[in-house]
């Protein structure tokens, strides 16, 4: 009897708490289906809305018209209000971005985390990047990747925790919540390189063009600064083909006042 | 969709936010009309309206150019505004109007350049220019004022009044010879007056442009227009052009250009080449004009960006500096020298000379400038900055710390800056009398 119990003991400690590890995919699973899923190998045109609030002081709404261009992934925004933003714009080809400025005529050359428009706004945050190739898992002490089940609402998720690969990335840490079903990715929260909370966000809402899922919907909260939310929304999608010469400098200084 | 409600809560329900129907199916967000709205017939009204008032202290004793009067305790103030009209129609053709106006209070100084024509007056004076001033109250001013054309989006013409971008310098630009009204140092970010032309541009998709300018401005008949052209072309993730400027009667002037990044940095410069011919600079032992000698001049302007992240906040510190050189560019204390002149009408020849084609922190050899900013300073809606000035000749220097406070979502922004003149009596930096000052403002913009 008392081996039975020695057995039984040594089954829950040892396979019991592997079985339930197993449950869980493994993290660079979700990320390259995460990846896939959002691949969208598409040109497309669509209305972005940006509302920011801050506690008790209102709102504020830039609007704005984004073109993408997916066989060198390019992209062209260009800020349509308020109207002292309108015609303020960026465009980015490869490793070059030019952020446009009306008041002084001026395409600066520049580093992608430079600020548009006067918002908390990145250039890069347009940029299409792959978790992949600038996320990796994070670790436990054991080694073993951090990564459980658990429920966003009445929604069952795997939560987990990724690391950055080098420092191209605005959170050097970062937690997921993808739906235990698609993978679709629910809520991440975004950490600074000293593990200081800085950002929730939620996608609210997401479409399906040509398979591939697309968020049109968001919120992000500002964790540094309480109070502070945006809510984001992509509207008016056309996948039409883009012509050519939406991409150059011209095209955005003529869309400009 | 209802956005705010969502907004709406100060705390965040994920049961709530997760409980709909989070797929929208694809016919009810597709549409092909998107970007319609930027083709469609619109005129819009912008602008901004600044207010600010300035305490200068005041040295007589350091006026090179004996215009500030005696008082030692100066306050002025001003109230301007850019109003912009953007009118666009059918076709991508638009028009643009910028109109800067300006009201001075106490009234200001406006200096003008007289050209005499009576030789007997010439001979008495000894001198072909004075310099006179008014005192104005406000003006009003045609900054840009263009129609936007284009052909099939191969060819883009703009034809009329406006500023043009020639160069990549933060501060100096020594390529840039078409606009006429040059940076200010104490408010990089003002709107400055264009010139009048067309410029035509041919771009080749992102990686390559061709401009072309043929510059109006002050011109009567045909051979006063003046022709620049400028291509542009990018390597890798360096961007570069070469341009050149011509007028009849002058030799060409050519330019480089270049800006990319490397590492973390962002770094810029530009070369301008042109003939003594365009510089009128003083001899430093005669103080006459010196003569032409058909010498070929450059003048460079090199300058690197970095940004940094403090307390969490990414970006939170932008750093910039920049280098000038100047070849026709005084290499002596030039001001200390006429200040320094014996012979009364020499002196005050020379002074009238040097005022005539004084270009602002660029008549000497060697100049550097650094621009920093630390965003979210103390408050999330504040920015700190410090902006430097040296003539590394005459060691004279401007500096001017600021605090610009821009209560989120809003249109507002209240400005506090103090300027500072530092350098030795006749030194370019302190030529004009101030010794510092200290400026509040307001902006809004609409």
């Amino acid at each position: 009897m008392k081996k039975w119990l020695i057995t039984l003991v040594l089954i829950a400690a040892v396979i019991l708490p592997n079985m339930a590890w197993a449950a869980a995919p493994k993290v660079n699973t979700i990320l390259e289906a995460i990846d896939d899923m959002f691949d969208l190998k598409t040109d497309g045109t669509a209305k972005f809305t940006f509302t920011q609030q801050k506690a008790g002081e209102g709102v504020k709404k830039y609007e704005g018209i984004y073109y993408r261009r997916d066989k060198d992934d390019s992209f062209l925004m260009v800020f349509t209000l308020p109207e002292v933003e309108k015609g303020n714009g960026v465009l980015k080809q490869g490793e070059n971005m030019w952020l446009y400025k009306r008041n002084t005529r001026t395409f600066q050359h520049i580093a992608r985390d430079e600020s548009i428009a006067g918002t908390d706004a990145k250039a890069g945050d347009f940029e299409k990047k792959k978790l992949t190739e600038t996320y990796k898992p994070a670790l436990d002490a054991a080694g073993k990747e951090k990564i459980t089940a658990t429920k966003l609402g009445d929604i069952p998720v795997y939560q987990l925790e990724i690391t950055a690969k080098n420092d191209d990335v605005t959170y050097p840490k970062q937690i997921f919540w993808v739906r235990q079903d698609n993978f679709l990715l629910l809520k991440s929260q975004g950490y600074s390189l000293s593990g200081t909370l800085m950002n929730t966000s939620y996608n609210l809402k997401f479409t399906q063009i040509q398979g591939k899922y697309l968020v049109i919907k968001s919120m992000y909260i500002d964790e540094f600064e309480k109070g502070n939310k945006t809510l984001s929304d992509i509207s008016n999608i056309s996948i039409q083909k883009i012509n050519e010469h939406v991409f150059t400098k011209a095209y955005l200084e003529n869309l400009s006042k | 969709m209802n956005t705010v409600p969502v907004l709406a809560e100060d705390t965040t329900d994920e049961d709530q936010l997760f409980s709909e129907d989070m797929i929208v199916s694809e016919d009810q967000i597709v549409d092909d009309t998107t970007g319609d709205e930027l083709k469609q017939k619109h005129i819009g009204f912008s602008g901004t309206i600044n207010s600010s008032t300035a305490y200068t202290r005041f040295d007589p004793v350091y006026d090179l150019t004996e215009l500030g009067g005696a008082e030692a305790d100066q306050i002025t103030s001003q109230t301007s505004a850019d109003i912009f009209v953007d009118i666009r129609l059918q076709n991508w053709i638009k028009g643009f109007l910028s109109l800067g106006v300006n009201y001075y209070p106490q009234g200001v100084d406006e200096l003008n350049t007289i050209t005499l024509t009576d030789p007997a007056l010439i001979a008495e004076l000894n001198t072909d220019t004075l310099l006179v001033t008014n005192k104005k109250y406000n003006d009003i001013l045609i900054k840009e004022f263009f129609i936007d054309a284009n052909w099939k989006n191969k060819v883009y013409f703009r034809t009329g009044k406006q500023l043009l971008k020639w160069g990549t310098g933060y501060f100096w630009n020594p390529t840039d010879l078409i606009n006429i009204d040059r940076k200010s140092f104490l408010d990089m970010a003002r709107v400055r007056e264009g010139v009048s032309g067309t410029k035509i541009t041919i771009p080749s998709g992102i990686k390559q442009n061709t401009y072309f300018f043929i510059d109006m401005n002050d011109t009567t008949k045909l051979s006063d227009i003046s022709l620049a052209g400028k291509y542009e072309f990018l390597v890798k993730n360096t961007e570069m052009s070469f341009s050149i400027w011509a007028k009849n009667g002058y030799h060409p002037v050519y330019g480089f250009d270049i800006s990319g990044n490397i590492f973390t940095l962002d770094y810029h410069g530009e070369i301008g080449l042109a003939n003594d011919e365009r510089y009128n600079a003083l001899n430093y032992d005669t103080l006459g004009i010196k003569p032409k000698t058909g010498e070929m001049i450059s003048q460079v302007s090199f300058g690197l960006s970095k940004s940094f992240d403090y307390g969490e906040v990414k970006d939170r510190i932008n750093v910039t500096g920049e280098f000038f050189y100047n070849q026709a560019g005084y290499d002596k204390d030039i001001i200390g020298r006429i200040a320094s002149e014996s012979n009364p009408e020499t002196k005050k020849t020379a002074q009238g000379l040097y005022l005539a084609n004084y270009q602002p922190y660029s008549n000497s050899k060697y100049y550097a400038a650094f621009f920093g900013a630390i965003n979210k300073f103390i408050v999330s809606d504040m920015t700190f900055s410090m902006n430097g000035l040296i003539n590394l000749v005459d060691n004279s220097a401007v500096l001017t710390t600021g605090i610009a406070y821009n209560p989120a979502l809003t249109d507002i922004v209240i400005n506090f800056n103090i300027n500072s003149y530092l350098g030795a009596q006749n030194t370019e930096a302190t030529m004009m009398g101030k010794r510092w000052d200290v400026n509040v403002g307001a902006q809004i913009s609409f």
